[in-house]
């Protein structure tokens, strides 16, 4: 049955009931295996922006991807409002996938850039970044995940961490910004005269 | 010959005789130093490096003993209790299956049951801090928040 996506609330409690259905990995092994990852993408790179793209390209991939599984799940069918599209992603699309809500705030005048904190982040569960390491963005590939998954459903975003725990701050903020509206285009030779 | 891994040691502060713990030395597999926090000033740090090394053939010996056919299964079987003496000081040794040794040095008598639950916390301690990816095995542990748990263990255990 399609619901839209509606108030925090509704979106809450879609990714409290996706979570509990979702089949659960370890959570250690999950951020160890992310860690190995980030070490081996370091050891292939070593410039820190090299990485920091390579992070957010695949999570490009994965959220080109994980944005059918969210869909099918939650039920959803559209969003009123990019207000709900924020909620969303914080509420039920975090919840689900990460095991952590983040919470959605910094809006501007015109209500297409937010902000998603992140109190709580299950990737870097035992990380400590090194000092030569400063720039790097260790979490990056959610940056592209919300951008893969957000451009499925036709809208472009560009993301991009603003504040990094592991970089001494106290939550994980994520800036999210509408760029644009996909509208698909017919291919010209099926457009008229 | 082995490459010399840079050595952290961390120092206490005044009165480091009225403390029972002088030294608590984590050492790797191949005997390579992995972390010391140490009392004192610099002579007496590295006094008390120089005395984990030397009690380092004494764990190897033990661990050949009591290990030889048993299994480790709990950090009671890790535990090999006092050493041996060294001057003025006792020295009790904890070995994991992974050959990572935990040497504690000690001024007078200690409760050897809160010696063994600090070992074991600061086991802990360590495995959380290698489990960083950014951590190279078998280096320095440089985690700073590593450093000051082991430091606030030590200092609790100090306290008692």
């Amino acid at each position: 049955m399609a619901t839209r996506g509606g108030s925090v609330a509704t979106a809450s409690r879609l990714g409290e009931q996706v979570w509990s259905r979702m089949n659960k990995v370890n959570g250690e092994l999950f951020a160890l295996t992310y860690g190995a990852l980030v070490n081996q993408l370091l050891r292939d790179f070593e410039d820190v922006d090299a990485i920091n793209e390579q992070l957010e390209k695949m999570g490009y991939n994965i959220g080109v991807r994980l944005i059918d599984e969210f869909l099918a799940k939650t039920g959803v069918s559209s969003c009123e409002s990019f207000r709900d599209t924020a909620e969303l992603i914080a509420k039920a699309g975090f919840r689900a996938f990460l095991g952590v809500s983040a919470e959605v705030g910094g809006w501007n005048a015109d209500s297409t850039a937010f902000s998603l904190m992140l109190a709580d982040n299950p990737l870097t569960e035992f990380v400590e970044l090194p000092p030569q390491y400063r720039g790097l963005y260790y979490s990056n590939i959610l940056c592209g995940v919300i951008r893969g998954a957000l451009e499925m459903v036709q809208i472009r975003v560009e993301c991009r961490f603003v504040r990094d725990v592991l970089h001494g701050d106290d939550v994980s903020e994520i800036r999210v910004e509408l760029k644009e509206r996909i509208h698909d285009e017919m291919a010209d030779e099926y457009k008229e005269g | 010959p082995r490459p010399r891994s840079r050595l952290l040691v961390a120092g206490g502060g005044e009165g480091w005789w009225a403390m029972s713990l002088q030294s608590l030395a984590f050492v790797g597999k191949e005997n390579e130093p992995l972390y010391i926090w140490a009392q004192g000033d610099e002579a007496q740090q590295l006094h008390l490096q120089f005395l984990c090394h030397s009690a380092l053939d004494v764990v190897e010996e033990r661990q050949a003993a009591t290990l030889s056919g048993r299994r480790i299964s709990s950090s009671s079987d890790m535990f090999l209790g006092q050493l041996c003496p060294l001057e003025e000081y006792r020295i009790f040794g904890y070995v994991t299956n992974t050959s990572l040794k935990l040497l504690a040095v000690t001024g007078d008598a200690v409760n050897e049951q809160a010696l063994k639950d600090l070992m074991k916390t600061a086991h802990r301690l360590f495995v959380r801090a290698v489990q960083n990816p950014f951590y190279t095995a078998s280096t320095a542990v440089s985690s700073t928040r590593f450093q000051s748990s082991i430091r606030q263990a030590v200092a609790a255990f100090n306290a008692r």
